[in-house]
């Protein structure tokens, strides 16, 4: 991910089409902003947003859920886009505990996200080998204990310390650099399931199932990279500044 | 542009012995690809020149380094896992010691030999350049991943195979890139999948507790 020195936002030109993330604005209706990128949804509904808002723009919803109009963007913009330039001033202004609440959400929906495609990747692979099924069985499980225990650490020690640092009660001792540097990669083991699934598991009689495990995969890598992308390029450098602040 | 020219390496040597160092550059001269030669007279000042350099291949006598670091050679730099290393050696050397490096040349060694030396280390620091464009697994490769599936550590993998542990890591490095997949438990599947491993052997060794 590159970031201006500058953190100016570049013209619109630089992202050609109608479908440009940095065309939205807060008077873009939502509808047209799902229909730009119909992985919005996902972020909808961590932001409790319902459907059915008929021809509401982004200003009318956020003000109706109490969201602040730069984070709903900010975060429809980094989640439409690859290599979207991060610029300063979205750090600057963001209210982090909008921040939060929104990984905590994220989190959640992993979680419930991954038992699921435990289930999935178990009917798929019922005519494999019995090896075969207890092999993946078992790679999903571990995948789901280290997910957890990221999500877990995230909640019961980050967040927290972030909350009282940003209410004027620093820490003691923690600091966001020890969550940098532990910061572990839950990708790395979805994108080796999706690589066996797509490449090395034999062929069965449950290509449809097979496909459907795989989309589902590609989404969920998809979304934990640009989770993963916001804790490390807006979430870190955010507590870093009010860290130096806190020490002036 | 690409030129009929051969590939011209970067090289530092860490030796404290004028006379030997001199020898080395000599030698060294009349080969073009190893003329590009930086010497040093001791380590602090051969590794601070590592990042400005780049070197390919670190030529260096042991007996510079303490004892107790000799067996950790490429953590005393963080770009020396980055290069090929050759130990300058004289007389006796520790085997644990001499295993962390590429290769390592003798005084005694005739000229040919060290160049041959140098050259295997270069190509072998970095795995199988010929066919890193194909996509599979050489044999070495395979069996390190077999290895690294029964959970060997690199360390172990290094001392059954004879090689440095830094060269374990370049074959790593090769199989993900080929295979796609990057955790060891997902290397296992890979194994099993393909029948690498004994899928029974694997049972009673405990995989599936």
């Amino acid at each position: 991910m590159k970031t201006p020195k500058n953190g100016a936002i570049p013209e619109g030109s630089a992202f050609p089409g109608q479908d440009s993330p940095w065309l939205f604005s807060p008077k873009s209706k939502l509808a047209d902003l799902i229909q730009a990128n119909y992985k919005l949804l996902f972020v909808l509904r961590r932001m409790g947003i319902a459907l059915g808002f008929g021809e509401t723009n982004v200003e009318e919803m956020c003000r109706r859920y109490e969201i602040s109009p730069d984070f709903f963007l900010m975060i429809c913009r980094i989640h439409s886009s690859d290599n979207l330039p991060l610029p300063d001033e979205w750090i600057e202004r963001l209210k982090v505990s909008e921040l939060i609440d929104y990984l905590h959400r994220s989190h959640q929906y992993y979680s419930r996200q991954i038992p699921l495609l435990r289930q999935k990747v178990r009917q798929m692979a019922s005519p494999c080998e019995p090896i075969h099924l207890k092999i993946l069985e078992r790679f999903i499980d571990d995948y789901q204990q280290e997910t957890l225990h990221h999500f877990a650490y995230e909640e019961e020690t980050v967040f927290p310390y972030i909350r009282d640092l940003a209410e004027g009660r620093p820490g003691n001792g923690y600091s966001i650099e020890q969550f940098e540097r532990n910061h572990s990669n839950i990708e790395e083991k979805l994108n080796d399931l999706q690589n066996i699934i797509l490449k090395y598991l034999p062929e069965n009689s449950q290509a449809d199932l097979r496909d459907e495990v795989l989309f589902d995969i590609f989404l969920l890598e998809e979304d934990l990279n640009k989770h993963t992308l916001i804790e490390n390029h807006i979430l870190i450098p955010y507590v870093a500044q009010l860290e130096s602040h806190e020490n002036r | 542009m690409k030129t009929d020219r051969p590939h011209r390496y970067r090289l530092i040597l860490i030796e404290p012995s004028a006379i030997v160092s001199r020898g080395i550059r000599s030698l060294l001269s009349e080969h073009p690809e190893f003329e590009n030669l930086s010497v040093y007279a001791d380590l602090t000042h051969g590794l601070e020149q590592l990042p400005r350099l780049h070197p390919d291949l670190l030529l260096i006598n042991p007996s510079v380094i303490d004892y107790q670091k000799r067996l950790l050679v490429r953590s005393l730099a963080p770009t020396l896992g980055e290069m090929a290393l050759v130990a300058v050696v004289y007389g006796l050397m520790e085997e644990d010691a001499l295993k962390q490096y590429d290769g390592h040349i003798s005084l005694y060694d005739e000229p040919a030999q060290i160049i041959r030396k140098l050259r295997k280390a270069l190509e072998e620091s970095r795995p199988a350049p010929a066919h890193s464009d194909g996509y599979e697994l050489s044999g070495r490769e395979k069996e390190i991943l077999v290895a690294v599936a029964r959970g060997l550590t690199n360390k172990q993998i290094a001392d059954m195979h004879h090689i440095s542990v830094y060269t374990v890591i370049s074959h790593r490095k090769n199989i993900s890139r080929k295979t796609g997949i990057k955790t060891v438990s997902g290397l296992t599947i890979y194994a099993l999948l393909n029948k690498m491993i004994d899928q029974d052997e694997w049972i009673a060794a405990g995989g599936l507790k």
